[in-house]
C-alpha cells in the first residue's frame, strides 16, 4: 500500500526546486507593464575588457552578467565572484540607470544585493547554476542553489528585465528539505556598510529613522511598508526601491550597515515551498524620491493606489545668491499638516527629496489629504510648508532659512595651498543651535556642514587651496587650520557670522599655517590604514580624498579599503600631485561572513581585519587585484595575497586593530576573535584554545597565522582603545611574537578620524616622489624602524661606545651602554610625560620637561639619558619601549582577561566596577568568586570630541591626545645572540 | 524481532480499559510510524501533545503542541480494527533570530489493524495508516504519508506484557512544487508492568533511521498508565538518547473511554 501511495503522488512541478537541468522559474511580476519608445532588453556577459561600468561602488569584472534595457544597467555576478556577505555570486552587485539616449549614467550605489531565508550565515543563498536566456521580449538570468552549507534548503531566483523597466524584476523560490520546520524570512539582503546609503521605509514614525533591535529583539526592529528604498545620499547616486508584486507590503530590518526587506517572516513546514515577487525599481539621484516614485507607479498597477506628483521650488528670502548645495538641503516629506518630529512615532514621512542646483525639486506621494514638506540644512530644520495632494499634480513652494558665508583663505609656508579648517563654535549658545546629525545619522557635529561621511564639507570640517566659499548657520565660531602633527596651527576665534545680507560680500577669514622642523632626515612620515569611497563605510569623493592627503602632509599613504584595491589614479593625475605623496596601493581584508572558529564557542566568527600592501591594482578583477577574504583564516588569506600578486619578501601584513569592537556580530580584532587570554601564557599545556590558533597554519595554506609583519598599537584619532592594542602588542613581545607597531588614522572620510592622526614616522633615509624605492620603505616598515605618534617626536638610540642602535625588531642589542631619548613636539602638542616600559611594566615615568626650542622655531623639546644595564636586570631577554605624551587614563581589567576593558565612565575621576555601563533595566554586574566580571566595559576614550576645545590640540585631534611611543629595542640578555621572549 | 514474536505470543490482549501496547507518543504527526498496539478494540480517545526542540549550535529551538481526538473500532466479526484521528488544533512555535509560529488543523489519519494471528499469549498484526494533507499553515504544499508495519504483543507474566513491531512509513509532497519524499523504517521494543487492571507502567525503546539521516534516533519512552471501569488515562514521554533528530523531549496525555 505504502509503495502504491507513494508511486501516485507524483506530479508535474513547477519552478527550479527540484533542481532539474532546463528548469525555469517562473516570471515575476508578470502583472506590471511599463511603456516606452523602442524599449528593448538584453542580457549579455562581461568579457575581458568589456568592463562598463566606472566608480568606486562598481565591482563589474569579466565573467559577470549584466541585464540592460532603455533605462537600466544591472549586472549579476558571477558565481565565483561573492561580495561581502554573500558567500557565492549570483547576486546584483551593481545597478546603474541609462541616459534616454542609451548611455550609461555611471550612478551605481549599489553594493551588494543578495537573497537570505534569515539572518544566520547559513541561511544566505549559495547558487551552484547561473544561466541567462529570453523569455519573451525579456531578458533573464536566473540562479539555482542552496542555502549556504545546507543543501536541504534550494533556492532559485530570476532576475528580469523587461523593455522598459525602471529596475529589475525579481523572484525567488525556496523549499524547506528539512524534516523540522523552518523560521524563513525570505528577503534582499542590501549590504550597505554602516556609512552610505540610509534606509527609508514610509511607515508611522519611521521614515530615515532605524527601529533600534538587539540580536534577541529582532521583530522589534521589523518594519512593514509599502515599500522600502535605500538612498545614497551622496552623488553620483541612484536611489533603490523594493515593492512586493505578490504582498500589499514588504517587511524589512533597517540598519546603516544591513537592510533586509523581503515578505513577512513565517514558518515553513517540512516540504514546503515559497516564492517571493517583488520589483527592484532604480531611480537616478540621491533622493528617496527617485525610487520611490517608482514604487508609486509599480503599486498603482498592482493595487490601484493613485499618488500625486509634486513639483515644487525652494525659495530663499535674504539671499540673493543661494547655493542649493551648500549645507545638503533635504525636503522630507510627512502626511499631515505638522510640525514634523522625527520621534514622533505616529507621524507619517512618505519621501524624501533632495533638491537640484537650481533649488527645484518633484516627488509623489499618495493621492489625497495634506502634506508637510520640511527642509533639513546643516541637520535641522530650515523652513517647512504645506501643501495639498487631492489631484494628478501639485506644487509647493518651500521657504529656507538664509544660511550664513565666510571665505577661508588659508597660506602653508607663505602660499596658498591645502589644508584643513575644522570649525567650532565659539560659545555654548552656537554649540546647542548647531550640533546636529545627518539625517538622524551617523555622529554627531556642530555645526553639520555635510554629509560625515561624504563629500567636502564634511561634518564640521573642509578642505581649503585658495579661496573657499563656505555655508554654516549663523553663529559665532572658532576656524582652526591644520596640517598634522609636524605644521602649526593658526585660529580665528570668535568670528561672529551673520545670516547673509544681499549685496554683501562673505567675510574673509585667512589663516596661516607653517612646517616644522620636528623630523631627522631620513625620516618619512606614513598613514598605513586609510579608506576613500572605494570602501563599503566612506563615500568621500576621490578628488577630496587626494586633497586631504595633501592637506595631512603625510608623505606616504597605504591606500586600504575595504575588500577591494583602489588606486586613486585619476584623482592624482587630475590633481597633477603625484611628486607631492607616495601611495602604496593595498587593501584591508574585512570579514564579512561568520564561520565556526573555536570549538569553545557557539558563536561564528570573522578573523578580524588585515591590511596588506603592494598589491597590483587590476582594473576589471572582482575585487580589483584583492583576493576574495571570506571564509579563511589570516594564514589562507596571506596565501591568498601571494596568489594575487603580493611579494612576500617585501610586501607588508598589518595586524589591525587587534582588540574589542564588535559590529554586527563581526570581531574587528583577530586577538578578540581568538577569545586570548592575555594571562596565559601563548604556547603550553591548557592554554585557551584561541592560542593554539594564533600560530597555526591553516590546512592548505603557505603561511601560519602569525606570519604579519607589523601590528597596529594605535589606531584612530582618538586612540580609544590603545591599552587594549597595546596590551596584546606588549603580551606578544614578551612571549616572543616580535612585531613592528603602527600607528594608523584609520581615517575614512573629512568627517571621522583625521588623516595622519596618529601616524607613522619611518626611518628610510629616502624621499617620496621620483627614485623613491618602495621595497626599501616597506623593509624599514618589517623591521620596525619607526615611531608612531599623534604629535610628540620621540628619537630613541641606545649608544653603546661608537655603536648606535635604534629601536627595530629584526636585530639584538647588549645589555649595555646609554638610552638616549630626544622629545620633540609643536608648541600646540603639549607633552608632560614620558614613559619607560621594560618587558610590558612602567620602568620609570617623569616629565621631561619640554622647553622652546631655539635652534627650531615653533618647536618645543627635551632629552635624557638613562642607563641600559639599569633598566634591564637579570640575565635573561628583555624588551624597552619609550612613550611620550600626557599621562594615560586610568583603566581596569575587570575581566581578569590581562586586557583594560573599562575606563572612567561615569567621570569620576577613578575606575571602580560603577564604570561598568549596562543596559537600561539590565542588573548591575557581580563579581565572581575570583573577583572578575562577565559584564566589562567599554573602554573607548573618554574625551566627549563634541566638547568646545579646550586648546588647539584638542580643536585638531578631536577626541584625541598627544601620544608616542617607539619601537622596541630587544634587548639580548642571555647573550645568546637572539631575542627569545621574556622569561615567565 | 517480529519472528519472536510471532512464535511466543497467545491471547496477549486484554479486556481492562487500559492501553496496551506502545505508548501514544511520538515525533511525528498522525503517529507516523510509530508501532502501534496488535490488539483489535473500541474507543475513542482525547489528547495533547508537546516536543521540544533546543539546538543552541544552530540557534535552533522548537515548541510543537497539538490536540488530538482519535477512535477506533474492532469490527465485529472480523479480526480487522479501523482507526481515524485528528488533530483539532496544532501549535509550532520555532524559536530562532526570528521567532515565527503557526497554528491552525493539524494532521488527521486513517488506518486499519489486521490481527492475523493470535495465540495463548501473543499476538501479531499488521497495521497500516494513511496521514492526510490536512495540517493547516502550508504555504503551498502538504506532505501526505503513509506507514506500513507488523506489531506484536506478549503476555510474558500474568504482569507483565512485552510489545513491539516494525514499521516501514513514508511521506511525499501534494502540491504544485517539488518532491521532498522521504521513506524510513522504525522498530520498537517495550514492556509494560501491570500489577493491577487500574494502573500500568511502560518502558518503550524505539528506533527509527533514514528519516533525517542513518539513525534518526534512539529513543527511550516511559510512561503511566491509569485506569478505572471504561475510562483509562496514559502519560507518556520520550527522550531521543542518540542520532540526527533534534528533538530533546516529546510528551504526550491521552484519556480514553473503551466500548467493548
Amino acid at each position: 500500500m505504502l509503495t502504491l501511495l507513494l508511486a501516485l503522488m507524483g506530479c508535474d512541478t513547477e519552478g527550479c526546486l527540484d533542481g532539474a537541468d532546463g528548469c525555469r522559474v517562473e516570471p515575476a511580476c508578470a502583472q506590471l507593464a511599463f511603456e516606452c519608445p523602442g524599449g528593448v532588453a538584453t542580457f549579455s556577459r562581461v568579457e575581458p575588457g568589456g568592463v562598463e561600468l566606472f566608480g568606486n561602488t562598481v565591482v563589474q569584472s569579466p565573467g559577470d552578467w549584466v541585464l540592460r534595457n532603455s533605462r537600466v544597467y544591472a549586472v549579476i555576478s558571477d558565481l565565483d565572484h561573492p561580495h561581502f556577505l554573500a558567500p557565492r555570486g549570483g547576486n546584483l552587485i551593481d545597478l546603474s540607470t541609462v541616459e534616454p539616449d542609451g548611455t550609461l549614467r555611471q550612478d551605481d550605489s549599489l553594493r551588494n544585493l543578495f537573497q537570505v531565508g534569515g539572518l544566520l550565515p547559513t541561511e544566505a543563498s549559495s547558487y551552484e547554476r547561473i544561466e541567462a536566456f529570453m523569455d519573451g521580449d525579456h531578458a533573464v538570468v536566473q540562479v539555482v542553489g542552496t542555502y549556504d552549507d545546507d543543501p536541504e534548503v534550494r533556492i532559485a531566483t530570476r532576475y528580469e528585465l523587461g523593455p522598459c523597466d525602471p529596475g529589475v524584476r525579481i523572484r525567488t523560490e525556496v523549499l524547506n528539505g528539512h524534516h523540522e520546520p523552518e523560521s524563513v524570512f525570505l528577503a534582499d539582503a542590501l549590504y550597505l556598510g554602516g556609512r552610505e546609503a540610509l534606509g527609508f521605509a514610509p511607515a508611522p514614525g519611521v521614515g530615515l529613522a532605524h527601529p533600534s533591535f538587539g540580536l534577541s529583539t529582532l521583530l522589534d526592529g521589523i518594519v512593514q511598508a509599502p515599500w522600502i528604498a535605500s538612498g545614497a545620499h551622496e552623488e553620483p547616486a541612484s536611489t533603490h526601491v523594493l515593492a512586493s508584486c505578490d504582498e500589499e507590503t514588504v517587511s524589512g530590518i533597517l540598519s546603516e550597515e544591513i537592510m533586509a526587506i523581503g515578505m513577512e517572516p513565517r514558518l515553513l513546514q517540512p516540504g514546503d515551498f515559497l516564492t517571493y515577487e517583488r520589483f527592484l525599481g532604480v531611480g537616478a539621484g540621491s533622493s528617496i524620491a527617485a525610487g520611490a516614485d517608482i514604487a508609486f507607479e509599480v503599486r498603482s498597477q498592482l493595487w490601484g493606489e493613485d499618488f500625486t506628483t509634486v513639483t515644487g521650488q525652494i525659495s530663499t528670502p535674504g539671499d540673493d545668491a543661494p547655493d542649493f548645495r551648500a549645507g545638503r538641503p533635504q525636503i522630507v516629506v510627512w502626511e499631515g499638516d505638522i510640525q514634523p518630529n522625527p520621534d514622533d512615532a505616529t507621524q507619517m514621512p512618505w519621501t524624501h527629496v533632495e533638491p537640484d542646483p537650481d533649488g527645484t525639486f518633484t516627488f509623489r506621494v499618495p493621492r489625497g489629504g495634506t502634506y508637510t514638506a520640511q527642509i533639513e540644512r546643516f541637520g535641522r530644520g530650515a523652513g517647512r510648508a504645506t501643501f495639498d495632494a487631492s489631484g494628478e499634480t501639485a506644487s509647493v513652494d518651500v521657504p529656507m532659512d538664509a544660511p550664513g558665508r565666510v571665505s577661508l583663505e588659508v597660506s602653508v609656508d607663505g602660499v596658498p595651498d591645502h589644508a584643513l579648517v575644522i570649525v567650532y563654535p565659539s560659545d555654548e549658545a552656537t554649540l546647542e543651535a548647531t550640533k546636529a546629525e545627518y539625517l538622524q545619522h551617523f555622529q554627531t557635529c556642530a555645526p553639520m556642514l555635510g554629509h560625515p561621511f561624504g563629500a567636502m564639507p564634511s561634518c564640521n570640517r573642509v578642505l581649503v587651496e585658495g579661496p573657499t566659499t563656505l555655508s554654516l548657520p549663523p553663529g559665532t565660531y572658532d576656524f582652526f587650520a591644520a596640517g598634522g602633527p609636524f605644521t602649526s596651527v593658526d585660529v580665528a576665534r570668535n568670528v561672529s557670522v551673520s545670516a547673509v545680507v544681499p549685496g554683501e560680500s562673505p567675510q574673509t577669514i585667512a589663516l596661516s599655517i607653517g612646517s616644522l622642523d620636528l623630523l631627522d632626515p631620513g625620516m618619512l612620515t606614513g598613514d598605513f590604514h586609510v579608506h576613500g569611497s572605494a570602501s563599503f563605510d566612506s563615500s568621500i569623493p576621490d578628488s577630496d580624498r587626494v586633497r586631504a592627503f595633501l592637506a595631512s602632509h603625510l608623505d606616504v599613504i597605504a591606500a586600504t579599503d575595504h575588500d577591494k584595491v583602489h588606486d586613486y589614479a585619476q584623482a592624482r593625475a587630475d590633481l597633477g600631485v603625484d611628486a607631492r605623496m607616495q601611495i602604496l596601493i593595498g587593501l584591508e581584508t574585512t570579514g564579512h561572513i561568520l564561520q565556526p572558529l573555536l570549538n569553545s564557542s557557539i558563536y561564528p566568527k570573522v578573523v578580524g581585519h588585515w591590511i596588506v600592501w603592494p598589491l597590483p591594482f587590476d582594473p576589471e578583477g572582482p575585487w580589483r587585484g584583492a583576493p576574495w577574504d571570506e571564509k579563511a583564516q589570516p594564514g589562507m588569506l596571506f596565501t591568498r595575497f601571494e596568489d594575487q600578486g603580493w611579494p612576500a619578501d617585501t610586501g607588508v601584513i598589518q595586524l589591525n586593530h587587534p582588540w574589542g569592537g564588535i559590529q554586527f556580530g563581526r570581531d574587528f580584532g583577530w586577538a578578540t576573535a581568538l577569545e586570548m587570554d592575555l594571562t596565559q601564557p601563548l604556547e603550553g599545556p591548557d592554554v585557551p584554545e584561541g592560542h593554539g590558533l594564533f600560530s597555526a597554519t591553516p590546512m592548505g595554506a603557505r603561511f601560519a597565522n602569525d606570519a604579519y609583519h607589523v601590528q597596529e598599537v594605535m589606531n584612530g584619532t582618538n586612540n580609544g582603545q590603545f591599552l587594549q592594542y597595546r596590551a596584546v602588542w606588549h603580551y606578544l613581545l614578551s612571549q616572543g611574537v616580535v612585531r613592528g607597531g603602527t600607528a594608523n588614522s584609520d581615517s575614512h572620510t573629512l568627517g571621522g578620524n583625521v588623516l595622519g592622526f596618529p601616524q607613522n614616522v619611518v626611518q628610510t633615509d629616502q624621499a617620496v616622489g621620483e627614485g623613491f624605492d618602495q621595497a626599501v620603505f616597506n623593509r624599514s616598515v618589517r623591521q620596525g624602524r619607526m615611531f608612531g605618534t599623534s604629535g610628540p617626536v620621540v628619537v630613541a638610540r641606545v649608544v653603546d661606545g661608537a655603536t648606535e642602535h635604534e629601536p627595530r625588531v629584526d636585530a639584538v642589542i647588549p645589555a649595555s651602554g646609554e638610552l638616549r631619548v630626544e622629545v620633540r613636539a609643536a608648541s600646540w602638542v603639549p607633552v608632560t610625560e614620558v614613559r619607560i616600559y621594560v618587558d610590558g611594566v612602567l620602568a620609570e615615568s617623569f616629565d621631561p620637561g619640554l622647553t622652546d626650542d631655539a635652534s627650531r622655531p615653533g618647536v618645543r623639546s627635551a632629552s635624557f639619558t638613562r642607563s641600559l644595564s639599569q633598566l634591564v636586570q637579570g640575565g635573561s631577554d628583555h624588551w624597552v619601549v619609550v612613550e611620550a605624551g600626557v599621562p594615560l587614563p586610568a583603566f581596569a581589567d575587570f575581566d581578569c582577561d590581562g586586557i583594560p576593558d573599562t575606563d572612567d565612565n561615569d567621570g569620576d575621576g577613578q575606575v571602580t566596577p560603577a564604570d561598568i555601563e549596562v543596559d537600561d533595566g539590565d542588573p548591575r554586574p557581580e563579581p565572581d568568586e575570583d573577583g572578575c566580571y562577565d559584564t566589562v566595559g567599554p573602554l573607548d576614550g573618554t574625551i566627549d570630541p563634541l566638547a568646545l576645545p579646550d586648546s588647539d590640540y584638542a580643536a585638531v585631534v578631536p577626541g584625541g591626545f598627544p601620544l608616542s611611543f617607539t619601537n622596541p629595542f630587544l634587548v639580548d640578555g642571555d647573550g645568546n645572540g637572539t631575542y627569545e621572549g621574556v622569561a615567565p | 524481532m517480529i519472528a519472536v514474536l510471532s512464535v511466543a505470543m497467545a491471547g496477549a490482549c486484554s479486556e481492562d480499559a487500559l492501553p496496551q501496547g506502545p505508548l501514544t507518543v511520538t515525533l511525528q504527526p498522525g503517529d507516523l510510524g510509530r508501532a502501534r498496539s496488535a490488539c483489535l478494540r473500541t474507543e475513542v480517545g482525547l489528547g495533547g501533545g508537546a516536543a521540544l526542540v533546543v539546538d543552541t549550535p544552530d540557534f535552533y529551538g522548537r515548541i510543537q503542541l497539538m490536540g488530538t481526538v482519535d477512535g477506533r473500532i474492532a469490527l465485529p466479526g472480523t479480526p480487522v480494527s479501523v482507526e481515524v484521528g485528528v488533530e483539532p488544533l496544532r501549535i509550532d512555535n520555532v524559536i530562532a533570530p526570528i521567532a515565527v509560529s503557526a497554528s491552525g488543523f493539524g494532521a488527521s489519519y486513517v488506518g486499519a489493524t489486521w490481527q492475523f494471528d493470535e495465540t495463548e499469549n501473543s499476538v501479531l498484526s499488521a497495521t497500516a495508516r494513511v496521514v492526510l494533507p490536512t495540517a493547516g499553515g502550508s504555504q503551498n504544499q502538504r506532505p501526505i504519508a503513509a506507514d506500513l508495519g507488523l506489531v506484536g504483543q506478549h503476555r510474558w507474566t500474568e504482569k507483565v506484557d512485552v510489545h513491539g513491531g516494525l514499521m516501514l512509513y513514508g511521506n511525499r509532497m501534494v502540491g504544485p512544487g517539488p518532491d521532498v519524499p522521504r521513506t524510513a523504517l522504525s522498530g520498537m521494543a517495550g514492556l509494560a508492568w501491570h500489577p493491577s487492571s487500574h494502573f500500568a507502567l511502560v518502558l518503550d525503546v524505539p528506533v527509527s533511521v533514514a528519516w533525517t539521516g542513518p539513525v534518526d534516533y534512539l529513543a527511550l519512552s516511559p510512561g503511566v498508565r491509569v485506569g478505572a471501569g471504561p475510562w483509562a488515562l496514559e502519560l507518556g514521554v520520550m527522550a531521543p538518547l542518540a542520532g540526527a533528530d533534534r528533538s530533546l523531549v516529546a510528551a504526550d496525555l491521552r484519556t480514553s473511554i473503551r466500548f467493548d
